[in-house]
């Protein structure tokens, strides 16, 4: 995500504008396959 | 020290509280001794080789990869070995 | 004359027999469980149009449509063909579950569809029921028709007592916690383009929290100082105010203008905060990284691995 942050100062509230972009990757394969290493048999871990 | 010296050693300096798990997905030195400085710059070097191969391969950025494998590797740590949280060193 | 009595059809397990029968069946439905009665006549008089009129019982059925499982399929419906027209009168249809990468459900309708027998999918549908629950919410759409036929559908929509827990437990993402119930309207668009929306809001009915602790969010926070009163105010963000437009382009973006106002009583002892957060995401990538997990069947993982390898980029909306 590329946030874009204004930190406008006032006494009271803090105001934050924020610009979020989720780039949904599929990350889901990523997630497999770090399973696949992240294991006693990798010897990694 | 090769890597597969520091492979077959890293069960026992996790036990023994020389080393444990950060949320970037790579080893860190709980108790600084060359030993355990050795495993953790092998481990990791072999670590980072492969977050590479899977960034690549599914086109996403390395850091994601990271964060993943970190989140993975500290909840599959077993009870009694260290995790890194918020930058201290906890026994999980 | 012709005249065919026809009675009811029980499909075995993983056959989908009932495709292989009807000519123009959606390629993408099969059905493997379930029992299908059909009672009624069929006639075909000399030299005139075939009529007929055929009631339809769908009890239990389970199986796939697209990218979703879909079980507990109960209805009842008269078909009737007659000068070359045909209607379906849905007394009711019911779907216990549908799972195209979150649970959803029950789904119950009742209405009519009417068209040209030349040109089925442009027909007219109206109807006095629809509704669907999400997430503990019930989205339902007021009696209404919409003409196939023309360029432009669209459907009023509205949205009660989604549970953001709920929402939260179903997204592809761990440490994200929160409580509230969100309410909406919408107006859901259709043209060739595929759907959209442009006029729509949400916003949470009471107070409530949020706990947004993702490895993702935190990691925004940890380079850069700047962001790092974000991650610390979203850590455990108690809101009064809650409420957003919503847009969604025929790309798949839905873009969301949130305002969130309240504060983390351990930061800056409790100093209010609003935030206006623009935030954007794409939906089809979204449920593609959803069906490719095991929060779904085998059986849909295969379709949408077979659809990614003909066409990577994931399906847009008007996809499959």
């Amino acid at each position: 995500c590329t946030p874009r942050v204004e930190l406008a100062v006032a006494d009271k509230p803090i105001n934050i504008n924020l610009n979020v972009k989720i780039e949904h990757e599929i990350y889901i394969k990523v997630d497999k396959a770090l399973d696949n290493i992240i294991n006693e048999d990798s010897g990694l871990f | 020290m090769t890597l597969s010296d520091a492979m077959s050693a890293l069960g026992t300096a996790k036990a023994s509280g020389l080393v444990g798990e950060k949320p970037d997905g790579y080893l860190g030195v709980v108790t600084s001794t060359p030993q355990a400085q050795e495993i953790t710059t092998l481990i990791n070097q072999a670590r980072r080789a492969e977050y590479q191969r899977i960034a690549q391969q599914n086109g996403t950025r390395l850091q994601d990869v990271e964060v993943i494998a970190g989140q993975k590797a500290i909840d599959k740590t077993t009870a009694g070995h260290y995790i890194q949280r918020n930058g201290a060193w906890v026994k999980k | 004359e012709l005249k065919t009595q026809l009675q009811s059809l029980k499909l075995q397990p993983a056959s989908n027999a009932l495709a292989q029968t009807l000519k123009h069946w959606p390629e993408t439905l099969e059905l493997h469980q379930g029992e299908i009665g059909l009672e009624g006549q069929i006639t075909v008089p000399a030299q005139k149009d075939p009529e007929a009129s055929v009631k339809i019982q769908l009890h239990n059925l389970a199986g796939e449509f697209n990218r979703s499982e879909l079980q507990g399929l109960e209805a009842h419906l008269t078909l009737e063909l007659y000068r070359q027209q045909m209607s379906a009168e849905i007394h009711q249809l019911r779907v216990q579950h549908l799972n195209p990468g979150f649970p959803l459900g029950p789904l119950s309708l009742s209405g009519r569809y009417w068209a040209y027998l030349d040109q089925p999918s442009r027909g007219l549908v109206s109807w006095q029921h629809a509704q669907l629950e999400a997430f503990g919410a019930k989205i339902w759409a007021p009696a209404s028709r919409i003409d196939l036929a023309s360029q432009r559908q669209a459907l009023n929509l509205h949205l009660r007592g989604l549970d953001i827990q709920k929402l939260f437990a179903a997204y592809p993402a761990q440490g994200l916690q929160g409580t509230g119930l969100i309410d909406g309207n919408f107006e859901l668009q259709h043209s060739p383009k595929g759907f959209s929306i442009d006029k729509g809001s949400l916003s949470a009915r009471s107070p409530g929290i949020l706990q947004l602790r993702s490895p993702q969010i935190q990691a925004m926070g940890a380079t850069n100082p700047a962001t790092r009163v974000v991650t610390q105010a979203l850590d455990n963000f108690h809101y009064q105010h809650l409420s957003s437009d919503i847009h969604y382009t025929t790309q798949g973006w839905l873009q969301l203008g949130l305002r969130l106002q309240g504060r983390n009583p351990e930061l800056e002892q409790g100093r209010p905060i609003h935030f206006s957060i623009q935030l954007e995401e794409n939906i089809p990538t979204l449920l593609t990284s959803l069906q490719l997990s095991d929060r779904v069947s085998e059986r849909i993982q295969q379709r949408v691995q077979q659809q990614l390898k003909n066409n990577p980029t994931p399906a847009t909306p008007t996809g499959d």
